[in-house]
């Protein structure tokens, strides 16, 4: 009789989003500090881009920060300045917000805190203005109000590194309402002067060879399993350009950030690669 | 790659997700629960994995932090399970024809087990596990295990008023 039981058991449906929902929490967990939250699986998404959010990466202010006279033994920081939990009904809010602190109060630190600032204020309020439009839509077209799924936002940063010359950290972000429902910004500077550290800086004018080639390396020497979820046809060096994405680790090593889908198949998830200091032009 | 605690980790998941959501799924009973319980359960996965002793050990560990994270989502939740649950009673998985309400009445009968009794049931006979490997999922002694699994049987004996579960 428990055969039977045990048939059943084996026979139970996996739902095509358990993938999908696995992949999301496993990011989750790879980044999660203190407070635990689980993204809901959602099976459908809604188109509303972040524009912001894009512009952030691009944004010449932050490029353009404004440069002090360096002092050795500047110390800069990145430390929770704001955090927001809260939930209702309709709404399960996260958010940790982190601030640079500069020992100078330097008008560089104050500017990048701005645009996170600014940033994740955005999120807060689109994600709740539309979770505010999702419950009406829902309403009215005859949904129970008590069944209504709450809408999660949920941002939270990692710091990497930080230390004189170096600050490294990134922000995520889930939003079950927007299109990309997991991203990341990652912020390198030279707390010295406030500048963007790019790859450029680091590897020189030829950065795209030197790093496509290590790149290439590295994926050589993975295991079977891991090769065979490579894409065959990717050129590593289209992937190189100044908005890859990349932090610095605690050793000093610069490690290249791949999002899911961009070298192989979604299983793989997101790929790093550390590429050795020493390769770095200083 | 570096093959880290953590890498470790998230292959283990990735291999063994479809168990780890119909594990979770028997105490649920309903798929979004059963997902939800299976997202928090890995994030806790992550953020606690510095507790993982052995790394041997690593599948009963998830199981453990699995099971616990569904019990008391229906703690919190005080659902009332319903007495048929539309994907138990599948018919199209049904490829016998067997008359199925036998099944149904142990399935309900294990349904409204309270949670510790339920665990050692589900572990014991849909995962196959034997009683050493119940103690270590639990964190309870073997004794403790057995104790708990006969005294499920007898209720289940008791609501069903069948006398075939003496042999297990």
């Amino acid at each position: 009789m428990f055969e039977k039981l045990k048939q059943e058991y084996n026979q139970i449906q996996i739902p095509v989003e358990l993938n999908e929902c696995v992949e999301n929490a496993i990011a989750c967990g790879k980044n999660k500090k203190k407070i635990i939250v689980f993204p809901k699986a959602v099976t459908a998404y809604i188109a509303a881009v972040l524009m912001l959010i894009v512009l952030l990466n691009t944004s010449p202010v932050f490029a353009e920060a404004a440069s002090n006279v360096p002092i050795i033994g500047n110390i800069c920081k990145v430390l929770t300045f704001r955090e927001y939990h809260y939930q209702n009904k309709i709404n399960v809010v996260d958010i940790v917000v982190p601030k640079v602190v500069n020992d100078n109060n330097s008008e560089w630190a104050e500017n990048i805190n701005k645009i996170i600032l600014d940033t994740i204020e955005y999120q807060k309020t689109q994600s709740e203005k539309r979770a505010q439009e999702y419950y009406n839509a829902y309403v009215e077209t005859g949904g129970n109000p008590s069944e209504f799924k709450p809408v999660k936002v949920n941002i939270d940063y990692t710091i990497f590194s930080q230390d004189e010359s170096t600050l490294s950290f990134k922000l995520t972000s889930y939003n079950t309402v927007a299109s990309a429902y997991f991203e990341e910004f990652y912020y390198n500077i030279n707390p010295q002067n406030g500048k963007k550290i790019t790859l450029e800086n680091l590897f020189g004018e030829n950065y795209v060879e030197v790093l496509a080639t290590e790149v290439d390396e590295q994926i050589a020497n993975f295991d079977r399993q891991h090769l065979e979820m490579m894409f065959a046809q990717v050129d590593v060096k289209k992937l190189i350009n100044k908005n890859r994405e990349f932090y610095i680790n605690k050793d000093g090593n610069i490690v290249l950030v791949f999002q899911k889908y961009e070298l192989a198949v979604g299983a793989a998830g997101q790929l790093e690669f550390c590429i050795n200091k020493e390769l770095t032009k200083n | 790659m570096v093959k880290t605690e953590s890498a470790m980790l998230e292959n283990f998941i990735r291999e063994n997700q479809n168990a780890l959501y119909r594990l979770a799924f028997s105490y649920m009973h309903n798929k979004d629960d059963a997902m939800d319980c299976v997202s928090e359960a890995i994030v806790i996965a992550f953020t606690k994995i510095h507790t993982l002793k052995k790394i041997e050990a690593m599948k009963s560990w998830v199981y453990r932090i699995l099971i616990n994270v569904c019990i008391s989502m229906l703690r919190k939740r005080k659902r009332n399970v319903a007495l048929e649950d539309a994907s138990l009673i599948d018919a199209t998985t049904d490829k016998n024809n067997v008359d199925r309400s036998e099944i149904i009445a142990i399935q309900t009968e294990i349904k409204k087990l309270p949670p510790k009794l339920k665990t050692v049931i589900i572990l014991r006979f849909y995962e196959d596990m034997k009683l050493n490997e119940i103690a270590e999922v639990t964190g309870l002694n073997v004794n403790t295990c057995k104790s708990r699994l006969y005294r499920a049987l007898k209720i289940l004996k008791i609501n069903l008023d069948e006398g075939e579960y003496d042999n297990v």
